[in-house]
C-alpha cells in the first residue's frame, strides 16, 4: 500500500461491523520513476520462470482471510474451476473456497458435465487442458443459449494484449494472466459475479418489464375489444331506438346519419348524403328547414312539441304530428358542425287525444242537454260533476255542490232517509234508486225520479258512479189525476146505474103491460144515453141546452117541422142537462101517446129565455103542445109527469110545471143558470 | 101507510129526510122508503135547501149523498150528528170514499136494493134504540 502511495482505514462499531477502507492512488504521476514498470509483458516474460515457484510459495502465505470480508451478493455464488494442473486447481480452490462454493476439474468435457450437473455462476477456464481446451469449453458455453450469460474468466500463461484479445473475442468475459495475485484473482471473480448478478437482475427486470408490457398490451387489447363491442352496442342503440334520430351535417344540413325510426317517419326514402331541402321538398313552407338553418348559425337548440307536418308517406300526403329537438353539434373549436335530431312521432297519442276532446265535447253537449238532472261521482261517492241543467235547476255552483254539497237541494223531510239509501249503495255498489223532492232555484220543490250506476273499470272495480234525476212532478200529478178520475168515473157509472136501477123500477112499476114495459124501459135508456152523448162530446164539463133538447127530441124529429126548438146559448151543468134530456124525452113520450104527436096535426114548441134574476140568471123554458086531440087531465101520475113536476124542479134547483089544457099540454121549467157561455162554469 | 104488520116495528113509519142530487135516484129512494112503510118528510138536491131541512125538520132518519153537485155533505152530517138525527150515506164511491171520521156511518153504495137499505136503516138506528139514556 505504501509502495502504491496508498491508505488502508479501518473504522468499526460494535455490534455493527467494522468497515475497511483502501485507497490507491489511479496512474503513475506520483509514483517514482524507478519504481515504475511500463512495460508489464517484458517483466512477466523475463520473470515467468521464477514466478511459478513464486506463486507456489505465496500460496502458503498470501492468507486470503486476510482480506476484507466483501458482503455482497455472490456470497452463495457456485464457481466451476477447470484446470489441469492440480497444484494451481486445488490453490484457487483455497483462494476462493472462503467466500464461494467450488467446483474442481481437470478438463475441459469435465467441466461441461459440471455444468450440466449444476450450473454455476461463475466459470474460471485454464487455456492449456486436455481433451478440450479452456477455448472450446468456452466456445461450447457460448453455443449453448442457456448458457450464453455465464461469465467466464479464463486463464492462461500467455501473457500479452494479444492473448487476451483472443480470450476476449471467443467470448471470454474476462482474462487473468498467470501468474496472478490472489487478490488479482478474488477481486476478479468477484467482480465478474457481480457483473452477471447485475446482469442477471437487469435481464430480470427486462423480463419484468416485458411482462409487464405484455401484461399492459392485454388490458390495452382487451379495452380496445370492450370499446369496439361498447361502440356496436350504441349503434345497434341508435338504429334501434324508438325515438327518430338523425345527423346533419354542415349548412345545407345533409343527412349523415338515420336510424330505423327516423326512415320510418319519412317513408324510407333515401336521404343519406342529401341536404334536407332535396330530400323533403313537401316540407319546404312548413318552417321546418328555416328551425335547421337558426340553429345553425345561432348553435342554440331548438324544441318542438306536438308540432304538425305533411310528409310524403307511402305516395300520398300524411298529417303527422312530432316532438323533436335540434341539438346544436359543435367542432372541437366550438363552431357548428351540425345538428342532431332526435325526437317522437306523437300522431297516434294527439290522435287519440283530439278523439278524446271530441268524445268529452259530445259528452258535454249530451249531458247538458240532456232533460234530466245529472251527476257524477268518485268511486267513494263524493259528488265532482253536475251537469249545467242541476246547476240551472237549484241554482248552485259545482263548488256549492261538490262532495256532499248537494244534500242541501234534498228536501230537508227527506235528507237522512236519502243520504242513508244512497249511501248503502256506494258501499254495495249496488244501482241506487230513490224518489225525492229536490229545491229549485225558486224555492220550490219538484219530485225528481233519481237513479245512479256505478261505472266500472276493466278489472271490476268502480271508477266512479253516473246519477241522473228526472223530473216526475207533472206524471205524479197525472198519475193523482188519473186516480181521480177513476175513481170519478167509477161513481159516475155507479150512479148512472142507480138512474137505469130507478128507471127501471118506475117503469115496470107504472106499466100495466111487460110489453108496454119493455119499451118504454128501452126508449127510456136510450134518452139516458143520447143525453150522456152529448155529455161526452162536451167532456162531461156539460152541454149547451140547444143540443141537449135536439138530441133528446131526436126520435120524435120525423114528424117534420112540427117539433121547434128555439132559444139563446145556455150552458148546462151535466146533472141539468140530463135532468132536462129525461124530462123532455117524457114530455115527447106523453105528446106522441096522447098530445100533439099523437095525430098529424098537432105541434110542439120549444123555447126558453133568458133573463137576470137575484143577480143570476134565470132559464125559463116553455113546451107547448098545438093543435092535437082534445087534452084529458090523467087519471094518474105516471113516471113522467112526476120526473117533470117534483124531480126536475128538484134537480133544477128550479120550479116545473104541467098544465094540461085541452088544446095541449103546457109544460113550464124554471132555473138558474150561471151563465150562457160555455168555460166559466165549474 | 102504517106500521101495523112489520116484522121490525121500530124500523117502520120512520120520518126520513133524502138528500140527493140525482133526481131519478132520489125518486127511486122515495118509493124504497114508501114500499118499506117509511115517510119521506123531504127530499133536497140543494146544499142550502138541505141545510135548512137538516136544522128545521123533526125527521127520524137522514139518506145523505155524499157529493152533492160537487159539494161534501159532511156539515149536514155534523148537523144531524148534533140534532142526534141518525143517518145513512149513499154514494157512488162506495166506503172508500168516506172521511175516516164517518167511518161508523152505514153507507149504502148505489146502486143499492131495497134490502141493504133495510140492513142501513136498522144499522143506523139501532145504537139510539139500545142507549138508555134515550
Amino acid at each position: 500500500m505504501r509502495l502504491h502511495g496508498g491508505s488502508v482505514e479501518v473504522d468499526s462499531e460494535a455490534g455493527r461491523g467494522s468497515k475497511f477502507t483502501v485507497r490507491i492512488p489511479f496512474g503513475i504521476a506520483h509514483l517514482p520513476p524507478e519504481q515504475v514498470v511500463l512495460d508489464a509483458t517484458s517483466i512477466g516474460l523475463a520473470s515467468k520462470g521464477a514466478n511459478a515457484y513464486v506463486e507456489e510459495a505465496l500460496r502458503w502465505i498470501d492468507s486470503p482471510a486476510a482480506a476484507p470480508a466483501e458482503r455482497d451478493t455472490t456470497q452463495r455464488s457456485r464457481i466451476l474451476i477447470a484446470d489441469d494442473n492440480a497444484d494451481m486447481r486445488d490453490y484457487m480452490v483455497r483462494l476462493l473456497g472462503e467466500r464461494w462454493t467450488i467446483d474442481a476439474v481437470a478438463d475441459g468435457v469435465a467441466a461441461l458435465d459440471a455444468i450440466a450437473a449444476r450450473r454455476p455462476d461463475l466459470v474460471l477456464t485454464d487455456v492449456m487442458m486436455p481433451k478440450l481446451d479452456g477455448f472450446g469449453l468456452l466456445k461450447a458455453i457460448r453455443a449453448d443459449a442457456k448458457l450464453d450469460d455465464l461469465p467466464v474468466i479464463m486463464l492462461s500463461a500467455r501473457a500479452g494484449e494479444e492473448a487476451r484479445v483472443e480470450g476476449l473475442d471467443a467470448g471470454a468475459d474476462d482474462y487473468l494472466t498467470k501468474p496472478f495475485s490472489a487478490r488479482e484473482l478474488i477481486a476478479q471473480v468477484g467482480s465478474n459475479l457481480k457483473l452477471a448478478e447485475v446482469r442477471r437482475q437487469a435481464k430480470e427486470s427486462l423480463k419484468i418489464a416485458n411482462d409487464q408490457l405484455a401484461a399492459d398490451k392485454e388490458i390495452v387489447d382487451r379495452l380496445n375489444r370492450q370499446l369496439a363491442t361498447e361502440s356496436d352496442r350504441l349503434r345497434g342503440l341508435f338504429e334501434q331506438a324508438p325515438g327518430f334520430m338523425c345527423v346533419l351535417r354542415g349548412p345545407k344540413h345533409v343527412f349523415e346519419l338515420a336510424n330505423a325510426a327516423y326512415l320510418r317517419l319519412v317513408g324510407h326514402r333515401d336521404i343519406l348524403g342529401k341536404s334536407v331541402r332535396e330530400a323533403f321538398p313537401e316540407v319546404e313552407g312548413q318552417g321546418f328547414f328555416e328551425m335547421l338553418d337558426g340553429v345553425f348559425e345561432s348553435g342554440k337548440p331548438v324544441t318542438g312539441q306536438s308540432q304538425p307536418i305533411t310528409l310524403q308517406r307511402q305516395g300520398r300526403q300524411e298529417q303527422r304530428y312530432l316532438d323533436y329537438i335540434y341539438q346544436p353539434i359543435l367542432d372541437p373549436v366550438g363552431s357548428v358542425a351540425g345538428i342532431f335530431v332526435e325526437g317522437y312521432d306523437v300522431t297516434d297519442r294527439i290522435v287519440g287525444e283530439n278523439e278524446l276532446a271530441e268524445r268529452e265535447e259530445e259528452f258535454r253537449a249530451l249531458a247538458d242537454n240532456m232533460s234530466q238532472l245529472a251527476w257524477m261521482t268518485d268511486a267513494e261517492g263524493l259528488a265532482y260533476w253536475f251537469n249545467k241543467r242541476w246547476l240551472d235547476y237549484t241554482g248552485t255552483s259545482l263548488t256549492d255542490m261538490t262532495g256532499w254539497g248537494w244534500a242541501v237541494a234534498v228536501h230537508p223531510d227527506h235528507t237522512d232517509k236519502v243520504l242513508a239509501k244512497i249511501k248503502m249503495s256506494f258501499i254495495s255498489g249496488e244501482p241506487w234508486e230513490d224518489t225525492f223532492p229536490i229545491r229549485g232555484k225558486d224555492g220550490e220543490y219538484r219530485w225528481f225520479l233519481s237513479r245512479a250506476l256505478a261505472i266500472r273499470g276493466a278489472d271490476g272495480r268502480i271508477i266512479r258512479w253516473f246519477g241522473t234525476n228526472t223530473d216526475i212532478t207533472e206524471r205524479l200529478k197525472a198519475d193523482e189525476q188519473r186516480v181521480l178520475l177513476i175513481n170519478e168515473l167509477n161513481h159516475r157509472v155507479k150512479n148512472t146505474l142507480a138512474t137505469v136501477q130507478s128507471l127501471a123500477m118506475q117503469t115496470l112499476r107504472n106499466s100495466e103491460k111487460t110489453v108496454d114495459a119493455r119499451q118504454m124501459f128501452e126508449s127510456r135508456l136510450m134518452a139516458l144515453s143520447r143525453a150522456h152523448d152529448v155529455l161526452t162530446v162536451e167532456s162531461w164539463e156539460g152541454a149547451k141546452l140547444r143540443q141537449v133538447a135536439s138530441r133528446a127530441l131526436e126520435p120524435f124529429a120525423a114528424k117534420d117541422g112540427r117539433v121547434s126548438i128555439g132559444g139563446p146559448d145556455v150552458w148546462l151543468t151535466p146533472k141539468q142537462a140530463l135532468a132536462l134530456s129525461m124530462a123532455l124525452h117524457e114530455l115527447a113520450t106523453n105528446a106522441a101517446k096522447y098530445g100533439a104527436l099523437s095525430d098529424g096535426a098537432g105541434t110542439v114548441a120549444v123555447n126558453w129565455v133568458i133573463s137576470p134574476l137575484d143577480g143570476k140568471r134565470e132559464l125559463e123554458l116553455t113546451w107547448v103542445e098545438d093543435g092535437g086531440p082534445v087534452v084529458q087531465t090523467p087519471t094518474r101520475k105516471g113516471f113522467g109527469s112526476r120526473l117533470i113536476q117534483r124531480n126536475l124542479a128538484h134537480d133544477l134547483g128550479g120550479v116545473a110545471t104541467i098544465e094540461y089544457r085541452p088544446q095541449g099540454v103546457i109544460s113550464v121549467i124554471r132555473t138558474t143558470v150561471e151563465t150562457t157561455v160555455q168555460g166559466t162554469l165549474q | 101507510m102504517t106500521n101495523s104488520g112489520d116484522a121490525l116495528p121500530g124500523n117502520s113509519g120512520l120520518r126520513v129526510l133524502i138528500v140527493e142530487d140525482e133526481s131519478m135516484v132520489a125518486m127511486m129512494i122515495e118509493d124504497m122508503l114508501t114500499d118499506l112503510g117509511h115517510l119521506v118528510l123531504a127530499t133536497s138536491g140543494n146544499m142550502s135547501k138541505a141545510s135548512k131541512l137538516v136544522a128545521d125538520a123533526s125527521a127520524d132518519l137522514a139518506i145523505l149523498d155524499v157529493n152533492l153537485n160537487g159539494e161534501e155533505t159532511y156539515p149536514l152530517a155534523t148537523s144531524l150528528t148534533k140534532r142526534k138525527i141518525p143517518f145513512i150515506f149513499a154514494t157512488g164511491y162506495g166506503a172508500s170514499g168516506i172521511k175516516g171520521e164517518w167511518s161508523e156511518v152505514p153507507v149504502l153504495q148505489k146502486p143499492f136494493q131495497s134490502s141493504e137499505l133495510v140492513a142501513a136503516i136498522d144499522r143506523a138506528i139501532r145504537p139510539l134504540q139500545t142507549d138508555p139514556t134515550i
